[in-house]
Order: structure tokens, then C-alpha cells, then sequence
């Protein structure tokens, strides 16, 4: 019995031992991973999540196709391209106006828009209680209150007033009232206004205190707050702005058009905000980093076989979806002699073959689906950085996309100018000059035109005709049936609505 | 064993009487010769006050206070010898010496307390008897426990099936193997017995695993199913769960042509989404999700772990319940060789039947030119009377082999089994075969008497060359008018608006996958006194894998191709290694106390267990490297291609149980057990939970009521109730981390950025299970028939599950646990077992089943959109359905004219086009617009009954098995022939265009000619019910003859073996079972292995 008893004593004791370390045993850390805490407590980490920001400019619905069929697709400068039977991303229905709520388009620009938003934020948090030097903090967090205005900017011109969130939310507030609310349009604004002129006051000029190529910088606020303003129709203040620009003698226009969208015109004197892009190879082996398919579905669509060959490159195919076709409109907007028509659009020809800048050989509409493609975002498999899976590779080619030129702030300057007195003639001929086309007097209507061409394709003209206030009478003619009063915002997406419980109001007539 | 009726039998024929009351101990499988000391201890210290009593009567006090147990002849006691005896506290030799003193008798201690009562003078030998055990075919049967009537002592037989035993005089034997009836036989001087024995119907005295620990199949109050390690090994299949197919009632096994395919296993239905669906395998103690480094020839029994009181004791990993394997052991005696192998040949079996080129041509053309652009797609000029049969050029016949040598025995201190398995498998895909090459090696050592160490260690090494599997896909859609290679030149079918040829992409990928796994126990079993067991176990499992693949470079070229053009090339050739490390220990600590008190039996255990998993996986690739295999390394590739990712993953658990068992006069049964858990898996506040569970036993049969009834000699009812959890989960889920390494370029270099942007739920907890079981046992008609009818109710609660949010969160969902569903079912079991005349033998056994799922509540959550066919989801999970259910437009036949169309909500369609039904719109109500709103529920993968078949039948020295298993209620999404159209020169199916759509064939079933891809309706949904004859096998065992003699082969059986001979299903893919990522994608048909069948010839041998 003795025996007994120490047998189960011993056997009791191991227990306990195990029991009494059960609590270390039990708490692993996650291995390979970063959680908040130690985020915080990392200096680099801030920096990183700004980065992370920046990444969500990947995301087809805040710069990609899905952005453009929005903002170009939906207005006269293009049609919805592809074979017929494609419905292009449901893009047909924005073309057409034909669009529901449940339009995919609306939710994942919606979605789309609202990660990077949250994404500032969560890095806004941690850059709040970070302690390194006060210069680069407040640079940091005006990088990310850029990107953040600049993703409202967006919401708030598709859909009017959005939920406003400047704060991370923590995870009991999944259902609080106010996240699924709609603030009102210029609540909106202010968040927007905020924002950028923190970073107007805040960021370093291009090149000086220690920027970096493609970091959000004065400029950048300044030409995006004019932009702003010009939609809030504050002219002294867009003018005041854009001319801040073109004083800080850090910009200019790039000699060559066309090469503005290439890889040669990267960054160059002209740029002030592009989404950077490089080869594409995520740390993981995979490639979906970069604006997928950006190109590529824009790119031309072949409806028999081609063949190429260049530099001894052989890719025999074509380059993409045909997606986003520009519009004969466009096409026929342009005057004679105006060099942005051949570098905006890629025409192809009934009878012979086009042979693009690189030698890549397109030949007749026999063998293409479209009449025209969109040559801005065109990247060359051949003389171009090669995309991710190499130069056959048309889903992840590196192609910046331009967010804001110089161009741009020269006609907000010379827009501005025609309602504050100043000097509107100059700015604008300094773009048409570039252009290859002479003077013509500086009135609001051919300032509003001179944006359609040199903004053409790159996600400006829906939104600048229902700033304009003209979306109805240009659109119309164009043979779409918009209707005043409802198609100036697109609808709030449905399934957003459906999980607010009711709480999100939908837009007028929809 | 077993009381009344074997000794009133004997009784009346006037030979020993034996007293039995056995002490129920853990029985461990195999177990060599029982060797307990037979010195006194305290235990049979016993006090005895008896005045006048009967010696028989005081006999059994003693009986009943000691552990002694009595052996003598009825004759040799009479009545009317009295005793009178008061004694406290005395050994009971001496209480036997004062009773004993005043008769005529003598007695003599055997081992293990066996007391031989004898007259005076009586000689009383020890006689040595040896014999062998064979089967009705005159197989030898190993592992046979042989024993003294009455007393612990005994042995078991070696791999020849033969013994040696020394026996006192009138001792009677008794023989007893898993699956065999029990035979008793007096030894009566003899020094040599034979014994054959018949296959038991009694499958009540099977010894089952019930995790930690063993228990009869009598005293169980669960549902547990037991499948034998030679019935396993007998198939010509590589993984152990794939043989078990119909043999056990309630679980589902799907399994794929695949060589080294694991197949998938339900046990129950299905009761999660999220969690992770499989059982948890138990192999020797080591828990494992993939089972597919053990030899099938090394398993002992396979016991599946059905109820939730059975399968409580795992708590939080047991909720799709537990599958435990236990391997062979060596047994004391001479060492036995055994080699069994067997060699076969497979090949694929229910492809599709594709046009030829002629039908194709004319298909298509319909199509372009009626309903299309009106350009002919074939042309005379494309068509050249190749007639392809692309499942010719991409598919082979596989040789495949099996060979497995072991060599078992031991001695008193040690015993052991060494093992040795290559088994090669080509697959039915060129360039797809496997190989493995196992070695186990399991040793016991005695240590003391009380003492033992017992070492399980398995080693596997594999390597294999997967299959492409789009490759069976884009075979289906290849046309038949190019030639897959011509010369060293390849078929360029992605020129013509077709999928890319399929042999070249076999061709042009190059993939070695190499496994090396350890896996083991170290046990160390202590026995301070006989009822009590303390072990201690390390049970480890090493997997170390690496892959590699080589993506070689070609373009659409006339290097490459016949004629150049299309889409089918690569620009960069590619290397990829993988190496994921895995490791997982596993500590078991148990104490278990069993004893007999009267007729009350108990057994207790208690114990606790730790568990540590790591993993370490690196991948890497890099471009450009050379296609010579010699360079094929990561810096070959051009400079900046490579890249490494490394990632990790670790978690813990700690676990507490318990468990009693108690029975009660054999007829009241109870087993309570309770384990608690705690895991790194969730949060320190919800991390820890228990899993409690009782069953409930009774047999009828025992009750004094049931002893005049010859109806049935076993009936047994059961009733249990249980809670097990599931945390099959990725390890963080409940912490909010950081998605790392998201390029954005700065100054034109890439720079990583971080962010935190996942919704996380910090009491994320278990999702639980709570089993109802009621069950009833039966041996009836003189035992030829024996059965099993279980009803069970499964409810699984705080299910995982998506729940969407506002993606004004920057994220659209999030896991928590918001979900039910019910699994509610019926298994019934028969086995009916006779012989006819002296050579015939036969027994046949089915099982069926009836599970119904459905999803009861998703608290909060929405329907959850899965299973993706041309890039739109198939499946809905929602309330009042079963989980993964198909959710479809209704195929509503076919438009014959242009009437029914203006009548239809379809106006823009053509006569022939499909019809489907307006089911609702926006408002609740039929629209006249055909979209998502008429979208229906349409049936599920999850099959509402299985069922098998299988029988023995043997003839002399002829054998001969079957086994079948066939499900019903499944419905399958035909996802290969609704991708078809993606490219608009895609071939088509036989059968669809001899049946389609025209005006002068008016079809109502399939549509006009089409070249685009159809939307996903019921048209593709089909009926996925199958019948299989899984295994037929025909063997033969040659008789003791002279060549036998002279070879020293002591048994020798020949067999061919068919596996899948044949397969009933009207679904027209390529197999009715379909493996799934998961059970939301469940029973899709898209890149599946087409079944394979296999003919192989094989030997036993024994020597």
C-alpha cells in the first residue's frame, strides 16, 4: 500500500511540474511574423508602413483598369473595347450607363479605396506614438495624409459623401453606427483639405530633405490640393497653389510627349506624383505585386495570329485584352498637328501593319479585334525593363502610371486664372506649344478641352465633365443616356449597403 | 472470459472443472508470453473464517480474496469434505496447507497463481506441447494467443503459426486470435496439437484500440471499427485508408488515381467549413494528418474512432473523428521470415469519349456557322486525318511493385520486428510515377519483470514525379485535328484558338519531390504491481521534404512547334526548390490501475500530454537557368533572379485526461472520460476548454433472462454522449500581424513595406462537436450472423466561418466563430459467416449508412460563395443545406422553337439554346430576366448513404475475396466539361455532339452546337452515384509437400488480385470521387486523376 502511494505521489508530482509550466509552454509567438507590438516598439517599422501605403496604389481599383473604366470609360474618351461577347470587367454596363448598384466595379473601388485608406491610418497610429526624429515623423505623416486625401479625393468625387474614417477603429466597433453612416460631402472635403495641406506644410520640396523619387512631396500636395480646390471651385486658391508649383522652378514639360508614358519619361521633369513600379518579383517568388494586368488589359487584342520579332526577341501573340478602346471622339478631338493624338492612341490601319515605337509589328484590323488601343499604357515586351515571368510575361509589366504632371498644374493654373484675373494664356500655351499646336485664347471651354487631350486615358475626363457641369450635355451627344441630377455620382455599391443593415444611404435615383 | 455456458459444458462431460474471474489488464496487441512472478506478495495475504463449509465453497472464497485461481477434477472434491478454518492475515499456501491437511489432496503452485489441486500421490507433470495453428485453408496464423484455461500463463504463436507450452496434466488449452472463433482443447497426455480455427463471428472478443489504451470489443460503449492490418495489406494500394473503403460503416473514403494520393476521409459527414475536415491519425501514438509514409504490411489493426465518447479522450483534435494505427511487434520464439510482394499493372479507367476529327469539324462548324460569325473554325485544309486521341499521347500503363521482407521473433528479454518495404508505382500520366522504401523496426525489452522499454521507429524515403493535372483537363479540350508530337516537334494546338497541347506541358516541367520521415515512440512501461500501468512515452515525427522543379524555356516557335504562333510558351526558363522541415513531439504520460473486484471490473486512467510542432519551409527560385540538369541550381539563374522566402510556423498543446471504464458483472457497462486541453492556438482567454464524454453499456445477453434463449448469443445495447473540438487552424489566426514584404519603389529600388490590415478575432475558440451515439450489437442464428445498428446525432457548434464586413474596415471579412451544423445518421453492419460441408468456407459482411448534413445556423454570418468554375462560385453554404451545396441555375430543358422563346424570360435565345427556369428577381418574384435570382439549391457532394460490400469464400486450399463500396445521394459539378469553350476551338465530348440540338434531332437534354462556355447551371450537375468492385482477389496455398520441405518454407500462398476491376456510375467524368481542397469546393471535377485499375499477381511466403 506504501508503495502504492508513492508511486501515485510521484506520478502526481510530474503532473504538477508540467502544469506549472503550462503557461510559457502555451504562449508561442508567431514565427516569422511582426504583430503590433513589436511594430511599435521597431523604428523602422513606421517607415515600412508608410511603404505599405504606398503599395496599395497596386490595387486595380485605386489607379488600374478598374479606376479608368470610372473615370475614362464612362465619359467620351473611350469605349469598352474587346470582342463583343466581353463584357470587360462589367465594364460595358459604366459605358453605357446601364450600371445597378451591383455593379462589381463600384464595390471594388469602393474596397479598394478604403484599404488604403485604412492602411494610412494604421500606419498614422503608429507614427502617433513613435519617438525618432521629429523631420522624418512629420515627413512620414505626410505621406501618408497625402495618400489618404488623395484616396478620399477619389471616394468623394464617384460617390459624394463616404464614411469617414481618420481613426483605426478597434475590433468591437465592427458594428458602430458611425463607420457605417455616410459623412456629408464636405465633411469629406475637409478631411481632404486637411490632409493634403499637412502635407503642403509639412513635406519636403522634390529633392531636398533627404526625399526620395516617387515619395509624396510638396509639390505633389500643392498641385493635388489645386486640384481640390478647382473641384470646390475656390479658384484663388487652386491658382495660388498651382503657381507655388510652377514657381519652385523644380518642374517643367518634358520635350516629347509620347515619351511621357514611357519607360524613358519615368519620373521625369514633368512628373510630380506617379505610382512606382519596378520588376515586379515579390519577396515570395510570386508577381502579383505590381498594377497587375494594367497593360495588359488595355493592351491590343489580336483576332487571328501574329508574329514579331525584335532585337531577336521572338513573341509571337498579342498584348493584351483590348480593353478601354479610345473613343473615335477622341480620336477626332484632336487638331492637325497635334502630337498627343499618335502618342495617346494606337490606330490600326484596315489595310497595312502598324509598327509601334519599339518595332513591335500590330498587323491590319483583319487580324485585331479594335480599331484603337490606348498607346499611354503600352510597355514594350522588347525595349522596355522586362515584366516579372521575363518579356512573354503581359499580367506584371513595370509601368508607372501618371497620377499628376505638370502639365496638369499648368492648366489648373491657367483654369484658375480665367475666374481670379491672372494669367491664364500662358500656361496654356505653354502645353499646347509642347503639343505641337499653336496659341488659342484662353476661355474656360478651351482650357476644359485642352485638359480632355492632354489628360486623355490617364482616368481624368468622366470626372472633369461632371465638375464642369456639362457631364449630361457632352455625354448625351456622345449617344449615352446620362440623366442630370443622378449620374453626376455613381451608386454606393449594394453590398455595402446590405452589410451597413440599411445604414448607408444610397445616392439619388438609383 | 466467457462463465456459464463453456463450463456447464464441461462440467457435464466430466472434465476440469476451472473457476475463472479474469483480471482485466491493459491488453496490449501481440503481446509475447506473460512471465509474472509467482511469489506471494501482499496481495494474497488473506483472512478466512469458515465453520463447516463445503471445500469447494471455501475454495472459491479464496478465489475471490486472492488472485489464486484453483484447477481440478470435479471427481477428485467431493462434497461432503468440510473445512474449518480461522485465520487473519496469512499467506494462502498456509490456508491451503491447514485446509488441505485433513483430505486426501495435495495441490502444487503453477506460475501466475494457478493452483493444481490433485489426490495425494498423484503425479502431476509438466508436459511440453507443441503444435501449429493454422486457418481453415490451412494458412498459418501468427500472434494466436495460446493459453491454460483458467490462468494467465500461455504463449502465442509464431509467423509459421506454431507454439510450444509446457502444460500441467488435465490442463485444457485455449486458443484465441482477433477474428477467430476461441477454441478450447483438453490436452489429455497429448504432446503434439494441431489446431485449426474458423474465422470468429465473434467479433465481440476483438481487442480494440481506444486510444490510450485497448479494450475488448465486448466492454465497449462506443462505436469503434476495427479493420485488420492483413486486410489492408492485401489491396494493392499504397495508403492504409484507401483499403479500409467499404469496410466500415459511417466513414467516406475518396480517394484518387494518384499514386502517393492521400485519400480524403469523413467520418460522420462533415462538421466544418473552415476547420479542417480530416481525422486525426493516431500511428503508434503520434498524432499525424498524413498517413502515407507507412507500409501497409506493417499495421496490425486499423481502428476507427466513430462517437464522440470514443473519441473524447483526443478532445480537441477528435471532431472528425480518430483513426488509429497500430504496427506490428515481434513475438518471443524463433525468428520468421516473411516476404510478401506483389507486382501489377494499372491503367486508367472511365475516360471520356471525344470527338474525332470529323464529328469535332462538323461540331464546331454548326456552331460558328448557325449560331456564330458563320466562318467555318475547321477547315478542310486543318483537317489532315490525324484523329488524336490526346488521352493516348499524355497517358500510359504504369508497372507497379510491392515488396516487403520482415524478419520478426524474440526471447524472453527482447522482441522485436524488423521490416523492410520498396514499393515503386508508375502513375497513368507519362512521366508520373513514385517510389518509397520503408524500414520499421519495433523492439520490446524487459528490463525487469516490471519493467519494460519499447522503441517503434519507422523510416520512409520517397521520391516522386507528380502528375500535371491540368494536363487531364486540356487533353479533354485538345483537338483532335493536331498531332500531339511529330519528330521531336510538338503539335501547336494555342495557335488554332485551342488549349495549349498537353504533352508538351507534361514535357516542358520537370518535378522530383523527395520525402524523408522519421516517426516513432520511445515508451517505457512500469508495473510497481500488477494492476497498475505507468508509461511514459516520447513519440516523435520528423518530415523533412524537398521539392524540386524544373520549367524548362521554349516559345511558340518552329523550334518548339510544328507551325509557330499561339499563346503557348515560356520566356524564361525556372527553377524552384522547396525544403519544408517539419517536426512535432509528442509526450504521453499515463497511469492506468486495473482490477477485478468481485464482479465489479475497473479500470482507471489518467494521464497528460504535451506536444510541440515546428515548421520550417524555404522556397526559392530563380530564372534562366540552363535546361542541363547538371546546372540546375539557383545561382545558374541570371543575376537577380533568385529569391528566397522563408517562413515558419510553431504551436503547443498540453492536455490532461481521464478515463474510467467500469463493468459490472460483464452485463452494465459505463466508460466516463474528460480530457482537458489548452493550445497556442488561440488566446490566453480562450485557450483552454474541456471535453467530457460518457458512454453507456448493457448486455442483454449476460441477464440470467437471456440464458434459455438460443436466439442470441450476444445482444448488446449502447448509449453515449460526448464533446470533442476541432482546432484545425492556422496558428495566428487570432492575433493581428503584419502582411510583410509589399513592394513599392523608391529612388528606383525596391523597398518592403508592411501592413497591418487583417481583421482578427482575439477569442477565437474551438469549434465543438457534441455526438449523441445509441447502438446496438447482436450475434444471432447459432453465430453466423453477427450486426451492428448505430443511430448518431452530431451537432457542431462556434463553428469558423467567414463573416464579411464593411470594407470601410479595409478588409471584406474575418474568421470567427459564428456557425452550427448537424450531421445526423443511421449504420447498420452485418457479417454473416457459415461453412458448407468440410472444404467450403465462406462469410459476406455489408455495411450502409445514411448521413444527413445541413448547415443549422450561421449566427451573424453570411452564406458563404465557394467552389470556382470559370471564375464564378458554384457552391452556397447556407441554413437548411448541406455544407458546400451546389447553388445553380435550373437546366429547364431545351428550346425547340421560337414560340417557347417569346414565351420565355430567355428572348434573345435560339431554338436549341438551354431553357432555364425564372425562378425570382430583385422583388421575390419571377422577372423575366434570367440571372443570379434564379439561382437554386441543387444537391451537395456530401453523399446521403455509402455503403460496402465484402465477402471470403474458401475452398480447400483455394481463397477467394471481394470487397465493394458504392455511395448514393452525391451530386458531382462537372467542371471539366463546363470549362470547355474557354478557347473556341476546345474539342467536345462524344456523346454531346451525337446528341445535340438540331432541328431534325430535337433534344431536350443537350444543346445546339456552341463554342463558348455555357453558364454554370444544373446542365453540368450530375448524378454522382457509383458502385465499385474495389478489390477481387484469388489465392491459393500450397499444402505441406516435399518441395515446400526442402525450401524450408513453412507456408507459401500465390494470388492475383484485382483493384477497381469495374465501376457503376452514370456519371459520364472521368471518376465519380473527387478530391477537394476542402468541403466548401467539395465534388467539383476540374484537373481530377482519372480513376485506375490495377491487376497485380503476388506471394506470401513464410519460411
Amino acid at each position: 500500500m506504501k508503495r502504492k502511494i508513492i508511486y501515485l505521489a510521484l506520478v502526481a508530482a510530474s503532473f504538477t511540474a508540467l502544469a506549472g509550466c503550462k503557461k510559457s509552454f502555451l504562449d508561442v509567438a508567431p514565427q516569422g511574423d511582426l504583430t503590433e507590438e513589436q511594430a511599435l516598439a521597431d523604428p523602422n517599422a513606421a517607415n515600412q508602413l508608410v511603404a505599405g501605403v504606398y503599395n496599395r496604389l497596386y490595387l486595380q481599383g485605386t489607379v488600374g483598369l478598374r479606376y479608368l473604366i470610372l473615370t475614362d470609360m464612362a465619359s467620351d474618351n473611350t469605349d469598352k473595347g474587346s470582342t463583343p461577347s466581353d463584357g470587360g470587367f462589367q465594364g460595358g454596363e459604366i459605358d453605357n450607363f446601364t450600371f445597378t448598384p451591383n455593379n462589381e466595379n463600384f464595390n471594388l473601388i469602393w474596397g479598394d479605396h478604403y484599404k488604403g485608406i485604412v492602411a494610412a491610418n494604421k500606419a498614422l497610429s503608429i507614427l502617433d506614438q513613435a519617438t525618432f526624429d521629429e523631420t522624418t515623423r512629420k515627413r512620414l505623416i505626410g505621406e501618408a495624409r497625402f495618400l489618404r486625401g488623395y484616396f478620399y479625393f477619389n471616394l468623394v468625387r464617384f460617390f459624394g459623401g463616404v464614411p469617414k474614417l481618420t481613426r483605426v477603429p478597434n475590433a468591437t466597433e465592427l458594428n458602430n453606427p458611425e463607420f457605417k453612416t455616410r459623412a456629408t460631402k464636405d465633411e469629406i472635403y475637409t478631411v481632404i483639405k486637411e490632409d493634403l495641406q499637412y502635407g503642403v506644410d509639412n513635406l519636403p520640396l522634390k529633392g531636398e530633405g533627404g526625399t526620395q523619387v516617387g515619395r509624396a512631396n510638396k509639390g505633389a500636395a500643392q498641385a493635388m490640393l489645386a486640384k481640390v480646390y478647382l473641384y470646390l471651385k475656390d479658384y484663388q486658391k487652386a491658382y495660388d497653389l498651382s503657381l507655388a508649383v510652377m514657381n519652385s522652378g523644380k518642374y517643367d514639360l518634358a520635350g516629347n510627349y509620347a515619351n511621357v508614358f514611357r519607360e524613358v519619361g519615368v519620373n521625369n521633369i514633368e512628373s510630380i506624383f506617379e505610382v512606382q513600379t519596378g520588376p515586379n518579383r515579390t519577396a515570395t517568388g510570386g508577381c502579383d505585386g505590381i498594377n497587375p494586368n494594367y497593360s495588359n488589359w488595355q493592351g491590343p487584342r489580336a483576332k487571328g495570329a501574329w508574329t514579331n520579332t525584335v532585337d531577336g526577341k521572338q513573341y509571337d501573340g498579342d498584348l493584351g485584352f483590348g480593353l478601354n478602346s479610345p473613343s473615335a471622339d477622341l480620336a477626332a478631338a484632336y487638331g492637325a498637328g497635334d502630337v498627343r493624338r499618335a502618342g495617346s492612341i494606337i490606330f490600326i490601319d484596315p489595310v497595312n501593319p502598324v509598327t509601334l515605337w519599339d518595332g513591335f509589328i500590330i498587323p491590319n484590323q483583319s487580324l485585331v479585334e479594335n480599331p484603337r488601343y490606348n498607346y499611354k499604357s503600352y510597355h514594350s515586351p522588347f525595349k522596355e525593363t522586362a515584366a516579372c515571368n521575363g518579356y512573354l510575361d503581359k499580367d506584371n509589366k513595370p509601368k508607372n502610371i501618371r497620377i499628376m504632371r505638370f502639365a496638369e498644374v499648368l492648366l489648373i493654373n491657367a483654369e484658375a486664372a480665367t475666374h481670379t484675373g491672372g494669367d491664364a494664356l500662358t500656361p496654356l500655351t505653354r502645353v499646347r506649344t509642347r503639343a505641337g499646336v499653336g496659341a488659342i485664347a484662353a476661355t474656360e471651354a478651351n482650357i476644359w478641352n485642352e485638359r480632355r487631350l492632354e489628360l486623355a486615358l490617364e482616368g481624368d475626363r468622366f470626372l472633369d465633365l461632371v465638375r464642369q457641369g456639362r457631364a449630361g450635355t457632352v455625354l448625351r451627344a456622345h449617344g449615352k443616356p446620362f440623366v442630370d441630377g443622378k449620374h453626376e455620382l455613381f451608386p454606393i455599391p449594394q453590398q455595402q449597403r446590405d452589410l451597413s443593415g440599411g445604414l448607408l444611404t444610397q445616392n439619388p435615383f438609383y | 472470459m466467457k462463465k456459464t455456458e463453456p463450463l456447464q459444458a464441461l462440467r457435464r462431460q466430466g472434465f476440469t472443472k476451472v473457476l475463472l474471474l479474469m483480471k482485466l489488464t491493459i491488453v496490449l496487441i501481440l503481446v509475447a508470453t506473460l512471465q509474472v512472478s509467482a511469489k506471494v506478495d501482499a496481495q494474497n495475504m488473506i483472512s478466512l473464517n469458515l465453520k463447516n463449509s463445503g471445500l469447494k465453497a471455501a475454495l472459491q472464497q479464496i478465489e475471490k480474496k486472492s488472485s489464486y485461481r484453483f484447477l481440478y477434477n470435479d471427481e477428485v472434491i467431493s462434497s461432503n469434505q468440510k473445512v474449518d478454518i480461522n485465520v487473519s492475515n496469512v499467506p494462502v499456501t498456509e490456508v491451503l496447507d491447514k485446509i488441505l491437511a485433513v483430505t486426501e489432496l495435495s495441490y502444487r503452485l503453477l506460475n501466475n497463481n494457478l493452483v493444481v489441486i490433485t489426490k495425494k500421490n498423484a503425479v502431476v507433470n509438466d508436459t511440453r506441447v507443441t503444435g501449429k495453428v493454422t486457418n481453415s485453408t490451412g494458412e498459418a496464423i501468427p500472434a494466436v494467443s495460446v493459453k491454460i484455461k483458467g490462468s494467465a500463463a500461455g504463449t502465442s504463436t509464431a509467423s509459421d503459426g506454431t507454439y510450444s507450452l509446457s502444460v500441467p496434466d488435465g490442463a485444457t488449452l485455449v486458443f484465441s486470435s482477433v477474428g477467430y472463433e476461441d477454441i478450447e482443447v483438453a490436452v489429455n497426455g497429448r504432446t503434439s496439437i494441431d489446431v485449426v480455427m474458423t474465422s470468429s463471428v465473434r467479433l465481440i472478443d476483438q481487442v480494440v484500440v481506444v486510444g490510450y489504451g485497448t479494450q475488448r470489443k465486448r466492454d465497449l460503449t462506443g462505436s469503434i471499427a476495427s479493420v485488420k492490418g492483413a486486410e489492408i495489406a492485401k489491396q494493392p494500394v499504397q495508403t492504409a485508408t484507401q483499403a479500409i473503403q467499404g469496410k466500415v460503416a459511417g466513414v467516406q473514403i475518396i480517394s484518387s488515381g494518384e499514386p502517393n494520393s492521400l485519400p480524403t476521409v469523413r467520418v460522420r459527414g462533415v462538421g466544418t467549413m473552415l476547420g479542417g475536415a480530416n481525422p486525426l491519425y493516431v500511428v503508434d501514438g503520434v498524432f499525424t494528418d498524413d498517413i502515407r509514409n507507412i507500409n501497409s504490411n506493417d499495421i496490425v489493426t486499423l481502428d476507427v474512432l466513430k462517437d464522440a465518447s470514443s473519441t473524447a479522450i483526443y478532445g480537441m483534435r477528435a471532431a472528425n473523428g480518430v483513426i488509429i494505427i497500430t504496427t506490428k511487434k515481434g513475438r518471443t520464439g524463433k525468428t520468421v521470415f516473411n516476404y510478401d510482394a506483389n507486382i501489377g499493372i494499372r491503367e486508367a479507367t472511365n475516360l471520356v469519349n471525344m470527338a474525332g476529327e470529323r464529328q469535332y469539324a462538323g461540331y464546331l462548324n454548326e456552331a460558328s456557322i448557325y449560331y456564330g460569325s458563320g466562318d467555318s473554325l475547321v477547315t478542310s485544309s486543318m483537317m489532315k486525318g490525324y484523329n488524336t486521341d490526346w488521352y493516348e499521347a499524355i497517358l500510359q500503363r504504369g508497372f507497379q511493385q510491392n515488396h516487403n521482407l520482415s524478419m520478426s521473433g524474440g526471447s524472453e528479454k527482447i522482441t522485436y520486428f524488423l521490416g523492410a518495404n520498396y514499393l515503386t508505382d508508375e502513375g497513368i500520366q507519362v512521366n508520373n510515377r513514385f517510389k518509397r522504401f520503408t524500414v520499421r523496426s519495433n523492439n520490446e525489452y524487459r528490463l525487469t519483470n516490471k519493467l519494460k522499454l519499447i522503441t517503434l521507429l519507422s523510416y520512409s524515403n520517397s521520391q516522386a514525379q507528380g502528375a500535371l493535372f491540368d494536363a487531364f483537363n486540356n487533353a479533354y479540350r485538345a483537338a483532335p485535328t493536331v498531332l500531339p508530337k511529330a519528330g521531336n516537334k510538338y503539335g501547336n494546338t494555342s495557335a488554332a484558338g485551342n488549349v495549349g497541347n498537353p504533352l508538351l506541358s507534361i514535357d516542358k516541367r520537370d518535378n522530383l519531390v523527395k520525402g524523408n520521415r522519421l516517426q516513432g515512440s520511445f515508451a517505457l512501461e512500469f508495473k510497481p504491481i500488477s494492476a497498475l500501468t505507468l508509461r511514459s512515452a516520447m513519440n516523435i515525427d520528423l518530415d523533412y521534404t524537398k521539392s524540386r522543379t524544373y520549367e524548362y524555356r521554349f516559345l511558340s516557335d518552329t523550334n518548339t512547334f510544328v507551325a509557330a504562333g499561339g499563346n503557348q510558351q515560356r520566356g524564361n526558363s525556372k527553377l524552384s526548390l522547396d525544403k519544408n522541415d517539419a517536426t512535432r513531439w509528442i509526450w504521453d504520460n499515463t497511469a492506468t490501475y486495473s482490477k477485478v473486484f468481485g464482479r465489479h471490473n475497473l479500470t482507471l486512467l489518467g494521464g497528460m500530454t504535451a506536444e510541440e510542432y515546428n515548421y520550417n519551409g524555404v522556397a526559392s527560385s530563380a530564372l534562366d537557368v540552363p535546361a542541363n540538369e547538371d546546372q540546375w541550381y539557383l545561382n545558374a539563374g541570371s543575376a537577380g533572379s533568385q529569391i528566397v522566402s522563408n517562413t515558419g510556423d510553431k504551436y503547443t498543446r498540453v492536455s490532461y485526461l481521464g478515463r474510467l471504464n467500469y463493468a459490472f458483472n460483464n452485463r452494465y457497462l459505463l466508460t466516463a472520460s474528460i480530457r482537458r486541453d489548452g493550445t497556442s492556438k488561440f488566446g490566453s482567454n480562450s485557450r483552454w476548454d474541456n471535453f467530457p464524454s460518457v458512454g453507456l453499456g448493457w448486455n442483454i445477453s449476460q441477464e440470467s433472462f437471456m440464458t434459455n434463449q438460443k436466439i442470441f448469443s450476444n445482444l448488446k445495447l449502447r448509449a453515449s454522449w460526448g464533446l470533442v473540438g476541432n482546432e484545425n487552424i492556422p496558428s495566428s489566426l487570432f492575433r493581428s500581424l503584419a502582411t510583410i514584404n509589399l513592394p513599392y519603389y523608391f529612388d528606383g529600388t525596391r523597398y518592403l513595406g508592411i501592413r497591418f490590415e487583417n481583421i482578427n478575432d482575439a477569442n477565437l475558440r474551438w469549434e465543438k462537436t457534441e455526438e449523441l451515439d445509441f447502438g446496438l450489437d447482436f450475434t444471432t442464428l447459432g453465430g453466423r450472423l453477427t450486426g451492428e445498428i448505430d443511430y448518431y446525432s452530431k451537432k457542431s457548434k462556434d463553428a469558423l466561418i467567414f463573416v464579411q464586413v464593411d470594407r470601410v474596415f479595409g478588409d471584406d471579412q474575418y474568421v470567427t466563430n459564428a456557425a452550427s451544423y448537424q450531421n445526423k445518421g443511421v449504420e447498420l453492419g452485418l457479417t454473416w459467416t457459415d461453412r458448407i460441408g468440410k472444404d467450403w468456407t465462406y462469410s459476406i459482411g455489408g455495411n450502409i449508412s445514411y448521413n444527413k448534413n445541413k448547415v443549422i445556423n450561421l449566427n451573424g454570418g453570411q452564406a458563404l460563395f465557394e467552389g470556382s468554375v470559370n471564375g464564378n462560385f458554384i457552391t452556397k453554404s447556407d441554413n437548411g443545406q448541406p455544407i458546400g451545396s451546389f447553388y445553380l441555375l435550373q437546366f429547364d430543358g431545351i428550346f425547340q422553337n421560337t414560340a417557347e422563346i417569346a414565351a420565355s424570360a430567355q428572348t434573345t435565345a435560339r431554338p436549341g439554346d438551354i431553357r432555364y427556369r425564372d425562378i425570382s428577381g430583385p422583388a421575390g418574384t419571377p422577372d423575366g430576366i434570367i440571372n443570379d435570382f434564379d439561382r437554386a439549391y441543387s444537391g451537395s457532394y456530401i453523399p446521403k448513404f455509402t455503403y460496402g460490400v465484402n465477402g471470403n469464400v474458401g475452398y480447400k486450399n483455394f481463397d477467394l475475396s471481394f470487397g465493394g463500396y458504392g455511395t448514393s445521394g452525391s451530386k458531382i459539378y462537372n467542371g471539366k466539361k463546363a470549362t470547355r469553350g474557354t478557347d473556341f476551338r476546345d474539342n467536345i465530348e462524344t456523346d454531346v455532339a451525337n446528341g445535340r440540338w438540331t432541328p431534325n434531332n430535337p433534344s431536350n437534354r443537350i444543346p445546339r452546337a456552341n463554342t463558348a462556355i455555357l453558364p454554370a447551371s444544373t446542365y453540368f450537375l450530375e448524378n454522382g452515384n457509383f458502385f465499385r468492385l474495389n478489390n477481387l482477389t484469388v489465392g491459393y496455398t500450397f499444402g505441406k509437400n516435399r518441395i515446400m520441405s526442402m525450401a524450408k518454407f513453412s507456408s507459401l500462398r500465390m494470388y492475383v488480385t484485382a483493384q477497381n476491376l469495374f465501376t457503376i456510375t452514370p456519371y459520364s467524368g472521368y471518376t465519380p470521387e473527387i478530391t477537394s481542397s476542402g468541403p466548401l469546393n467539395a465534388g467539383i471535377e476540374s484537373n481530377t486523376y482519372p480513376t485506375t485499375r490495377t491487376f497485380a499477381f503476388g506471394v506470401n511466403l513464410a519460411f
